[in-house]
């Protein structure tokens, strides 16, 4: 797919993280087209890579799956965040905040520091 | 924490599971409706919404795999998978798996059976709490060049009491007794027995198996084990039951572990006393005081043994001083590592077995070179299996280890077929061992540390011979297989390397027995200096039997006398020292004559009866023999052989001669009345100076004898009519040994038949691995050469010709294996030499044997291979493929 990124290791997670958080349950399909609508079209999401990062989240216990129907009637599974995985969504984005603010601060030009 | 909990849920996700397969099957099917409902909804329409979604989504098995990745631990299944696989091949090809498996085996055992033997005896730790820090005192002997590890009991006393490096000190000792009153017989064979401090036990760390350890001076015994199992049939009520020694009963309070069986490795204790009671345990025991002991201590912890040395030594010095003895140097006091305890054998045992482990390494090698070979023609039958695996996506690196599994699997089973022919060849080296001149007794069960060896020792075979194999059989080309083409040489090129390095390492083996064995042949037909027709040695304990002085000079006559009276004896004599067993030394001086240094001093001396050389039938070159005038009042006499003589005098003809023993008063001088020719006298392999002094005149020395007889012919019941009259000279008296001088050259070549023997069996299966790996191979590369040798008969080529073809690919071969082999085999005999007798490391004639023995064995195996391919027909060939 020309154009467009695919996203970052380790990104990932968190994106899916925040959609269900900003979303409420939805489903894989839902969770890739939602994140690549957020990034204006420049992400693209590997489906060979969203099911196993759901697994991993589903296995560390951030996130539920429970298979559910959807807007068009459509069976589907739904994830939806746990506690835990509310808790780690505003760890995980904290950490993001300072290492972006970091980073900003390398990519400023002229700044010295 | 979430680390935790996603571990256990794959651990579970490995365990079960196919149930969120079927789950996610349909998660991704419904990820499709949904992506097709909404391309259906942006206008698409019906199928063109459907391709969309499809190619977006991608390889639905590729997201599937990459999942299931994620849900468990893949390379866990994989391996699991893989060692299904591997058992499923191995059952499949079930003759090819038993070639293997065998020739693997014997590897296998052969290796693991000598390094039993080698832990045993060279490497394992004494059984006792942290070994490393166990130290023993010993003091360097210049006189006889060794390590002497006695001190008197008081000297014991006082290091113990006045030295601080150490957390304890133990004073041991041993003596070999027949007659122990045990079990309620008497045990007629020797009981080895310990003599030590009450504190042996605790400073070692050893905590009985039953019972307790004994007080100084309680009368009271602790047993072994073993000889808990021999003579009282494990009774449980052991403790608290005698054991009658020297009329005394003593009260045995305890059995010690089943491990341990003292700190001298191949010399077992049978039972232990503690050392203030042994004057009375033991017939002509000394005084506790002048009772020599072995120290052995415990370093404190953080003390090194140079600190603890320095102290020793201070204290050594200081003790002397005291005592006013100065006949130890204080210098000379070393403590040396006792981890290992003590062993005599061990030096002795130390090179022959370096160099069993080193060809047990070279038959595993060679069967390894063998099983790559079946393996490899086994991989070209499999090619097109794993042509399809490759071109269904599995990863090279995939395929590698699935074929490594496959032959770790055979490496897995050898070894345990390996275990048993072990166990048969560790009992056949244990034997061997207990037969020899220092009767090693091993414990040689197996444990932890020998199926350690073994199971790395499979690993390691695996990898090593399943590696090229592997690589080579991943590394096909697709397009050429797939459309059924023939190999190019590259697979050829390995499997005659193989076999190349099969040969070489067969001809290394073959060097190596045909040296040991003309050694072992060398030692036994040598002119030994000596008659041995009809010699029988009798070996007595008459130095245990209390006698010393005129009271053991007075047996000599007499036994003498008796047994040279018999009939059938043509003449009798005896001697202190044993034939065919290490002499005593002695150190000289020569008056007037050059400073030497103190190994150049030492020679090897016996002290011998009357009519003595005649007996054994010495040549004297000069001079006479002792007789019967060489009494403790005559002018002491000498006779030398002429090694002593050239040494000392630089001419043989020395009768008339003097020289003075060191340490003696100036003045007294023996006169070398007789130079006798030299002789395989103390060992087959030594010719060394000896010289032969009338025992009636020394008998300050005089602690053993041995007598020697001479009979005439076979002499049919000759071992009692002796045995009869050495009890009417001396009730009480044990024979120890009786043998015909044959028998004891046998038993003093027991290191060398050993390693005879071993090699040379290891040499012919090494013949038969390289037999059969050169057949398999030609049988192979012919098979596939059937095409190109039907265009050569096509083309006009005869039987004779093409099967002349195949006989010299084959020799080609073995000359190439020889042309490696044979200045590996110059080199490994150059480190062997030391072992040889009578034959140089390089023998030429040896080595022209053994690559005469391949060659032909080569042509053997190859004659099948070039008889079917001569008896090709050229339009079946064409046909074929």
């Amino acid at each position: 797919m020309p154009g467009k990124a695919d996203v970052w290791q380790g990104t990932l997670a968190l994106m899916i993280l925040k959609t269900l958080e900003a979303l409420g349950p939805l489903h894989g399909y839902g969770i890739a087209r939602r994140i690549e609508q957020t990034s204006g079209g420049l992400l693209s999401v590997n489906y060979g890579t969203l099911y196993p990062a759901l697994l991993k989240l589903e296995q560390e216990g951030s996130i539920a799956g429970v298979w559910g129907v959807s807007e068009n009637h459509r069976k589907a599974r739904f994830y939806k965040l746990t506690r835990a995985g509310r808790r780690q969504v505003e760890n995980e984005a904290r950490q993001w905040e300072q290492a972006t603010a970091i980073m900003s601060r390398f990519l400023a030009p002229g700044e010295p520091s | 924490m979430r680390k935790l909990r996603a571990f256990f849920a794959r651990l579970g996700g490995t365990a079960v599971s196919r149930r969120s397969e079927r789950d996610l099957a349909a998660e991704l099917e419904s990820h499709l409706q949904l992506h097709i409902d909404d391309n259906l909804r942006a206008g698409m329409s019906e199928a063109e919404a459907r391709r969309q979604a499809r190619i977006r989504l991608g390889g639905v098995e590729a997201v599937k795999e990459s999942w299931r990745d994620r849900r468990g631990f893949p390379a866990v299944e994989h391996l699991l998978r893989d060692l299904l696989y591997a058992i499923r091949m191995a059952v499949r090809s079930p003759r090819f798996t038993a070639v293997a498996v065998l020739s693997l085996a014997l590897g296998i055992g052969a290796n693991t059976a000598i390094f039993s033997v080698t832990d045993a005896l060279l490497l394992k730790s004494l059984p006792v709490e942290k070994p490393a820090q166990l130290v023993v005192f010993a003091g360097w002997d210049d006189a006889i060049h060794q390590w002497m590890y006695f001190f008197d009991y008081r000297e014991f006393d006082e290091l113990r009491r006045r030295t601080r490096s150490f957390s304890g000190m133990a004073a041991t000792w041993a003596v070999d007794r027949a007659g122990v009153l045990a079990g309620g017989r008497v045990d007629e064979a020797q009981a080895h027995i310990g003599i030590v401090s009450a504190n042996y036990f605790s400073m070692l760390g050893v905590t009985p198996a039953i019972g307790r350890s004994f007080s100084d001076g309680e009368a009271a015994a602790v047993v072994s084990y073993g000889y808990w199992e021999r003579r009282f049939a494990l009774a449980p009520d052991i403790l608290g039951r005698t054991v009658g020694m020297n009329g005394r009963a003593l009260t045995i309070v305890g059995v010690a572990p089943r491990r341990f069986t003292g700190d001298m490795v191949g010399q077992p204790v049978d039972l232990w006393i503690p050392v203030a009671i042994a004057p009375q345990a033991l017939a002509h025991w000394p005084a506790l005081a002048a009772s020599s002991v072995r120290v052995i201590a415990r370093l404190k912890p953080g003390v090194t043994a140079k600190q603890a040395e320095a102290e020793a030594r201070a204290v050594y010095r200081e003790i002397a001083r005291e005592n006013g003895s100065a006949a130890e140097n204080p210098d000379r006091l070393a403590l040396l590592p006792e981890a290992r305890g003590i062993s005599r054998p061990r030096e002795h045992y130390q090179r022959p077995l370096g160099i069993l482990t080193i060809v047990a390494g070279l038959v595993l090698l060679i069967a390894c070179a063998n099983a790559a070979n079946l393996l490899l023609a086994r991989s070209q039958a499999r090619r097109r299996e794993i042509a399809v695996r490759l071109a269904l996506g599995a990863g090279r690196a995939r395929i590698v280890r699935q074929l490594l599994m496959e032959s770790v699997v055979l490496a897995v089973l050898a070894g345990a077929a390996g275990l048993p022919l072990a166990r048969w060849g560790t009992s056949g080296l244990a034997r061997l061992a207990r037969d020899g001149p220092w009767a090693v007794d091993l414990n040689l069960a197996p444990d932890g540390r020998m199926l350690a060896y073994t199971a790395g020792l499979c690993l390691l075979t695996g990898l090593l011979f399943g590696l090229a194999p592997a690589l080579t059989a991943s590394g096909v080309a697709l397009h050429s297989v797939i459309k059924g083409a023939p190999n190019g040489p590259e697979r050829f090129r390995l499997t005659k390397l193989l076999v190349v390095a099969q040969v070489g390492l067969s001809l290394v083996l073959l060097v190596g027995a045909g040296l040991f064995v003309r050694t072992l042949r060398n030692l036994k037909s040598q002119d030994l200096g000596f008659e041995r027709e009809h010699l029988l040695l009798v070996r007595t304990d008459a130095g245990q039997t209390g006698r010393q002085g005129t009271a053991l000079a007075e047996l000599y006559a007499q036994a003498v006398d008796r047994i040279g009276r018999l009939a059938g004896v043509r003449s009798a004599s005896a001697s202190a020292g044993h034939l065919l067993r290490p002499a005593l030394f002695a150190s000289l001086t020569v008056p007037g004559g050059a400073s030497r240094k103190a190994a150049d001093r030492i020679v090897g001396v016996d002290q011998i009866a009357p009519r003595y050389l005649e007996t054994l039938g010495m040549r004297l070159q000069a001079g006479r023999d002792i007789t019967d005038r060489d009494s403790a009042s005559a002018p002491p006499v000498a006779i030398v052989n002429e090694a002593m003589a050239r040494r000392f005098y630089g001419r043989t003809d020395v009768v008339g001669r003097r020289f003075q023993l060191d340490g003696d008063t100036p003045g007294s001088q023996f006169e070398i009345v007789g130079v006798v020719r030299d002789a395989a006298y103390s060992s087959l392999r030594d010719r060394g100076a000896m010289m032969y002094l009338p025992y009636a005149q020394n008998l300050q020395f005089l602690s053993s004898m041995c007598l020697v007889v001479r009979t005439s012919g076979e002499a049919p019941g000759i071992a009692g009519r002796i045995r009869e009259e050495l009890r009417a000279a001396a009730p009480g008296l044990q024979i120890r040994g009786m043998q015909w001088v044959d028998d004891a050259m046998d038993e003093s070549l027991a290191i060398e038949r050993m390693v005879a023997w071993i090699v040379g069996l290891f040499g012919g299966l090494a013949l038969v691995l390289a037999c059969l790996g050169l057949y398999g191979t030609m049988s192979y590369v012919t098979a596939r050469r059937t095409r190109e040798i039907g265009i050569r008969v096509s083309l006009g080529a005869t039987p004779l010709r093409v099967s002349r073809m195949v006989l010299g690919d084959a020799l080609a071969l073995g000359l190439a294996g020889i042309a490696v082999g044979a200045p590996a085999a110059l080199a490994g005999s150059r480190l062997v030499s030391g072992l040889l007798f009578g034959i140089r490391a390089a023998d030429p004639a040896t080595l022209a044997e053994a690559a005469a023995l391949l060659l032909a064995v080569v042509v053997l195996a190859a004659w099948l291979p070039a008889w079917r391919a001569a008896a090709s027909d050229a339009t079946q060939a064409l046909r074929c493929d």
